[in-house]
């Protein structure tokens, strides 16, 4: 199972924390962010030796943006959109309209070949910002405790490992917005470099996936990528966790990426789903059209053995009745009480937990692990009495996960 | 803590429960600060420091589960850990429950704030107390 770690605002420290750079395989770059903070994104990103992707985000430009920020300006800048000509001609009213029809073959050729060619070309920005590079290399190399006079230079021209297609969010395939997709396939596989470019399925519900997955051309890269609006793990009921499941084990010709995912996407790495990405502590899932409204991590506390959050002092009196929960990151750490932690503190010990989660059900098969999850729920169930009421989680969904895992 | 006989119930809103209670507490002579941060993001309602001993009190006016749950991990930051709510709104089962979790309560009724339940010693975490004893201190809240 491949980890994909979605690079925010406010994670460089983190990502420079040699213990969290152990903990994932792929760094995700929102466009948003590598667009909006163009050069010091690219110097940290091509400074931090961390294969990585660029998201373009180009649901941002889906249906109706209200009161556009400077980022959508840069991003659309990246996409070869005219923002202000739409928020122009939606009379200035700090409105613009993006609706399927904006996207003529002329305007889906100028996007596709622009954010490419961007992503395609990132690794080359490093020419032109040597000052910024050299800095946040110095940076880099101080956390890491790397010598400069040691340090090479050859990684700054790494380019990213995937390159990924525009997308639009659909709601059926009958959606004028799933026309928008297959025109951006197309356009992508007549691409020169169309086997290297990820096509992207983004769906309102997972009972759309298995089909809509089915419907990517031949001709584009083995990864892939999905991403189910709204799809959090611990709250969806059992049929759209089935549907998942089903959806990521009927294609074994493609390597599948979650783009937003949790526990259970890294359980389906069991029959077959090839990687996930989230954030540092945050980001398992993500609504459209709210794609603009998310900000940093919360300061809360990742449970390893519960697979959920909750806030630092409520972990801490779980741990005080019941420490087994908290024990692959308390052996790896200073038994320091969870509400002294820092907050970026709080994200190495959500990276770590991941990373625990990966390690224990690498080649692990589904029902083992479902059994692994009921255990962890009995343990909880246990426990539960001992705690006031109000504070007790919510933990039912880990019976949800098993019951799907353990019909595969 | 002073003790008096509870007297009928008082009607009003929670502000009006930490005020009278807050005013009851310090005509005894305690130092009371409101809205103290204490623990992640949350505020307690009133902490009392009298130099050497540190003590929570949660108040509402009736959810009694969110108050117990919110007075147990204020545990982790005062030596003692109250709940308050008017006289009237108090039966065996939140004292009862309270106990359980080593939780204090304090009912407010026309004779002002009167301990029916005593706490037991938190054991708190260090460093949260002695932050909330700065935070205190420096007139930061």
């Amino acid at each position: 199972m491949r980890h994909l770690l979605a690079y925010g605002n406010s994670d460089q420290a983190s990502f420079r924390n040699p213990v969290v750079r152990d903990c994932f395989d792929f760094m995700t770059v929102p466009g948003t962010i590598a667009s909006y903070y163009s050069d010091a994104t690219a110097a940290f990103v091509l400074t931090a030796d961390i294969p990585y992707l660029i998201d373009p985000r180009t649901p941002l430009f889906q249906d109706t943006i209200h009161s556009p920020r400077a980022s959508h300006y840069s991003l659309a800048e990246w996409l070869d959109i005219d923002l202000e000509g739409a928020v122009y001609a939606a009379g200035n009213r700090s409105v613009a309209d993006f609706p399927p029809t904006f996207y003529t073959n002329h305007q889906l050729e100028r996007t596709v070949h622009k954010v490419l060619d961007l992503q395609f070309s990132y690794g080359g920005r490093s020419v032109e910002i040597q000052t910024k590079l050299d800095r946040y290399r110095s940076l880099m190399n101080e956390a890491l405790g790397v010598d400069e006079e040691e340090d090479d230079d050859e990684q700054t021209v790494r380019p990213p490992d995937f390159a990924l297609a525009p997308y639009f969010m659909s709601a059926s395939l009958t959606d004028p917005w799933w026309d928008v997709n297959l025109r951006i396939w197309n356009l992508s596989v007549n691409h020169t470099r169309g086997t290297e470019i990820s096509p992207v399925v983004a769906v309102t519900n997972a009972g759309l996936l298995q089909t809509s997955m089915n419907q990517v051309p031949a001709g584009l890269a083995d990864t892939q990528f999905f991403w189910i609006s709204d799809f959090d793990e611990r709250r969806v009921d059992r049929e759209q966790l089935a549907d998942l499941a089903a959806a990521v084990s009927s294609d074994e010709d493609h390597r599948w990426v979650n783009l937003y995912g949790g526990f259970f996407s890294i359980a389906l790495g069991s029959i077959g789903l090839w990687g996930f990405s989230n954030g540092l502590g945050y980001s398992e899932s993500r609504a459209w059209p709210q794609l603009e409204a998310t900000g940093g991590a919360p300061p809360r506390y990742y449970i390893p053995r519960l697979h959920t959050f909750t806030s630092v002092a409520n972990a801490q009196l779980l741990y005080q009745e019941e420490p087994w929960f908290f024990e692959p990151i308390t052996q790896q750490t200073t038994s320091q009480p969870i509400p002294t932690l820092s907050y970026h503190e709080l994200k190495r010990d959500f990276a770590l937990a991941r990373q625990w989660e990966i390690d224990q059900t690498q080649g692990v098969q589904a029902q083992a692990i479902a059994q692994m999850l009921e255990q962890e729920r009995a343990r909880y169930l246990s426990v539960e009495p001992q705690l006031p009421a109000r504070l007790r989680l919510d933990t039912r969904f880990l019976e949800r996960w098993a019951d799907v895992l353990s019909g595969y | 803590m002073t003790t008096e006989n509870p007297t009928t119930k008082k009607a009003g809103t929670e502000v009006d429960l930490v005020r009278q209670l807050k005013e009851s507490l310090e005509e005894r002579g305690y130092v009371v600060s409101e809205e103290v941060p204490s623990h992640g993001r949350a505020r307690t309602d009133l902490v009392l420091w009298d130099g050497e001993i540190l003590i929570g009190v949660e108040a509402k006016l009736s959810d009694w589960g969110r108050v117990i749950g919110q007075a147990a991990l204020n545990r982790q930051c005062v030596d003692q850990s109250y709940l308050a709510m008017w006289s009237s709104a108090i039966s065996d089962v939140i004292l009862a429950e309270a106990a359980r979790f080593g939780i204090g309560v304090m009912s407010l009724g026309d004779g002002g704030a009167f301990v029916l339940l005593q706490p037991t010693h938190g054991g708190p975490i260090p460093e949260l107390r002695q932050k909330l004893i700065g935070a205190l201190e420096s007139g930061l809240r």
